[in-house]
């Protein structure tokens, strides 16, 4: 058995990146203006006119890129707080990081004339309000349980998320229509980036975090037993909940600042990666991250081409393609 | 020394003064002791091991006192109906005089003996605030019956309609009917947000019991909130693809502001039926929230009861979620609040949440025209804010938690 899921392991990790680098491809060559692959390769090599070099660069690349690291930032955050949790349904979302950074989003806006604002202050806002959302909840978590227990966490951040989200309806209410459509977008879920600097940044964040992730996957592997025998193998258990807690937090803050609250990835991708290659972090995180990653930019793809030439939500093709999913999995598993 | 059985199904031993009192609080229920304790003696003798965990602490003898004995006491329950009854009189006097525009009390009655529409301020009575009163009633009574009924079957402490999923479905259906019958009347709509809500809390329900052994409080809230993000995120596609997004958002964050009295009519039947079968199923509910074997060993059909505690429970939530929107918690709160004043007999605690929950929504109601003078607050999000707080409280106390 084991033999056999490490042979798809390196299986699925190479189909994976070789979609991965297709869909990448797919996802540059469409647009406003559609290019030819031998084109756009030819683009690519420094072959291209100006205006095409600034399209595919400037515009095209940064957005690809963007949702491919969004993308297993938020699928990577998922499986550590499912690990982290112990229970397949959670999701980054529970943590209070999309409501907070809702909240924060939809303040920011309310009190801000959007036109105004630069590139950078609406994620740093996002990332502020989902921290503070985060924190509040781990504290509740921590005060409530005596000791820190995934239980009282999960809960907490289930009952305080549905609270943000009314004081979110409280504001919402009061919006006009031209900023209403903006905070809607955001809350839905669009790639919001769009320049090299956001890119740097992001990716800076997730490579070093799912660098750390990786180096410490037999811990990650040793949180999914029993609390008695993982404290019996020498596992501190409330600082490595802590600080995988905080990584899953940090990352998918990030993710979520930049591209909304498509916490839906968080959900499904580890389910799909467990399927796949077996619960061992040593195989299992590499396929969740690529997973999100490929998810993300074909669902990206997707909004792009289904009601071309207008724009649909990436929240909303990530969810019709997860939801039907998702239920098919939780159903089949009954038997 | 005799042996008891707690409220959750485990045995716990008391001394044969407060097992006769027991008795007798049993008694008065119209529950034959007698017949549980032979049964409890015989599964003693099977060495039914779920049975068997004896529980020895004196602070939950204490609580299993309090509940079946000193609660019960009858001057006790007529006082707390009266005073419900007059703050719920007083708050819908309230609730008739607050508003964009204050209305004295005289115009409120006048509007009442005398109708005269061509007076502004009584026909707002009239065709505003009145019909608004009865929704907030009936909406109140709804969710926290079915609240407390969800509460009784599952044994629950957390069990909610929407954390069963109700409003997510209900929103799913409503989206449904907004496309496919864009003019249709407040009958259609109703019906599709009963379709919605069954559908939604049968896949959280399939989804809570598939993990038999494992079945946690908490699961069944994960398994609704990752049911309700699904149905959630269909929803937002549909609304956002067919371009009704703006009536979804009227619906969702309208609240109980602009109802008329038609559409009252329409959903007062169903309350009422699902009331009727409340209240026709109270004592069964008792014996299920002891615990299955109880339920089953005195002689009641657990799956029948289940069934129409079921129906009754869609009734309710899915005719209250269809015309007021999605206003969480009220289920929650209500049943915890009325079991801690009256005991856990369920004919007192099914009528009691029904008015603390009409007090509660008429409040939230007052408040959410006060909070922001020109400008309603959605319903919703005011009870969410009362609501919270309360869960967090509620997460406090050690045998939620696990």
């Amino acid at each position: 058995m084991i033999q056999r899921l490490k042979h798809n392991f390196y299986l699925h990790c190479g189909a994976l990146a070789i979609a991965l680098f297709i869909m990448f491809f797919v996802h540059l060559s469409t647009g406003f203006s559609d290019f030819s692959y031998m084109h756009l390769l030819s683009i690519l090599m420094g072959g291209g006119t100006v205006e095409e070099t600034l399209t595919i660069f400037d515009f095209r690349m940064v957005r690809s890129v963007l949702s491919i690291i969004i993308g297993m930032g938020i699928a990577l955050a998922g499986a550590v707080f499912q690990t982290v949790s112990k229970n397949e349904l959670a999701s980054p979302g529970m943590l209070g990081v999309n409501a907070g950074a809702g909240l924060a989003v939809i303040l920011f806006t309310y009190l801000k004339n959007p036109n105004t604002v630069s590139v950078w202050e609406l994620p740093i806002a996002a990332i502020i309000g989902a921290g503070l959302a985060a924190a509040i909840i781990y504290y509740l978590a921590y005060c409530l349980g005596q000791n820190l227990s995934t239980y009282t966490l999960i809960l907490s951040g289930i009952s305080l998320s549905a609270g943000i989200h009314a004081l979110e309806m409280l504001l919402i209410v009061r919006l006009d229509p031209e900023k209403f459509h903006q905070v809607n977008t955001w809350i839905i879920g669009n790639i919001f980036g769009n320049s090299w600097s956001q890119v740097a940044l992001l990716f800076s964040v997730v490579a070093v975090l799912s660098i750390f992730l990786y180096s410490r996957h037999m811990d990650l592997n040793l949180l999914t037993l029993a609390d008695e025998t993982a404290v019996g193998l020498g596992v501190q258990l409330n600082r490595s909940r802590f600080i995988y807690l905080m990584v899953a937090v940090v990352l998918s803050a990030c993710c979520v600042a930049f591209g909304g609250s498509i916490s839906f990835v968080g959900l499904i991708c580890p389910h799909i990666a467990r399927r796949l290659v077996g619960v061992d972090h040593f195989r299992y995180l590499p396929i969740t991250a690529l997973i999100g990653g490929l998810l993300v930019i074909t669902a990206d793809w997707i909004a792009r081409i289904i009601i071309s030439p207008d724009e649909m939500l990436l929240g909303i093709i990530v969810a019709m393609i997860g939801a039907p999913y998702f239920l098919f999995i939780l159903f089949r598993t009954q038997r | 020394m005799q042996y008891i059985l707690e409220p959750h199904g485990r045995l716990c031993c008391l001394y044969q003064s407060s097992f006769n009192r027991i008795c007798n609080a049993f008694l008065k229920m119209g529950i034959d002791f007698e017949r549980l304790r032979s049964i409890i003696s015989y599964k003693l003798r099977e060495g039914n091991r779920k049975l068997l965990k004896i529980n020895q602490r004196t602070e939950k003898m204490q609580v299993c006192r309090n509940n079946l004995y000193k609660r019960g006491d009858r001057n006790h329950t007529y006082t707390l109906v009266f005073v419900l009854l007059m703050l719920i009189t007083i708050f819908c006097f309230v609730f008739m005089y607050i508003g964009a525009e204050n209305i004295n009390f005289a115009t409120i009655f006048k509007s009442f003996v005398n109708y005269d529409p061509e007076n502004i301020q009584e026909l707002l009575i009239q065709t505003l605030r009145w019909p608004r009163l009865i929704t907030a009633l009936v909406c109140g009574v709804s969710f926290a019956i079915a609240g407390a009924l969800i509460q009784g079957i599952t044994n629950n402490p957390m069990g909610s309609p929407s954390i069963l999923g109700i409003n997510s479905g209900a929103a799913f259906g409503l989206s449904i009917a907004m496309i496919i019958f864009p003019a249709a009347d407040m009958n259609v709509t109703v019906l599709f947000s009963f379709a919605g809500s069954a559908l939604a809390t049968g896949c959280v329900l399939l989804l809570a019991n598939r993990r038999e052994n494992k079945t946690t409080h908490v699961y069944l809230a994960l398994a609704g909130t990752a049911i309700g993000a699904v149905f959630h995120a269909v929803t937002q596609a549909l609304v956002v693809y067919f371009d009704v997004a703006q009536d979804l958002s009227y619906w969702t964050a309208g609240g109980i502001s602009g109802i008329r009295m038609e559409q009252v009519k329409i959903i007062l039947p169903w309350t009422f039926l699902g009331v009727m079968i409340a209240m026709g199923i109270a004592k069964s509910i008792t014996l299920l929230s002891f615990g299955e074997e109880i339920a089953i060993g005195l002689g009641r059909k657990v799956y029948f009861i289940r069934i129409l505690a079921g129906a009754a429970v869609l009734l309710l939530s899915g005719s209250a979620v269809a015309i007021a929107g999605p206003v969480g918690f009220i289920g929650l709160i209500t049943p915890h609040m009325a079991r801690k004043l009256i005991g856990i007999d369920y004919q007192k605690v099914i009528p009691f949440s029904a008015m603390l929950g009409a007090l509660l929504v008429v409040l939230a109601d007052i408040a959410a025209r006060i909070i922001h003078p020109p400008f309603e607050t959605p319903l919703g999000a005011v009870t969410a804010l009362i609501g919270v707080p309360f869960f967090i409280y509620l997460l406090t106390r050690k045998s939620v938690a696990r």
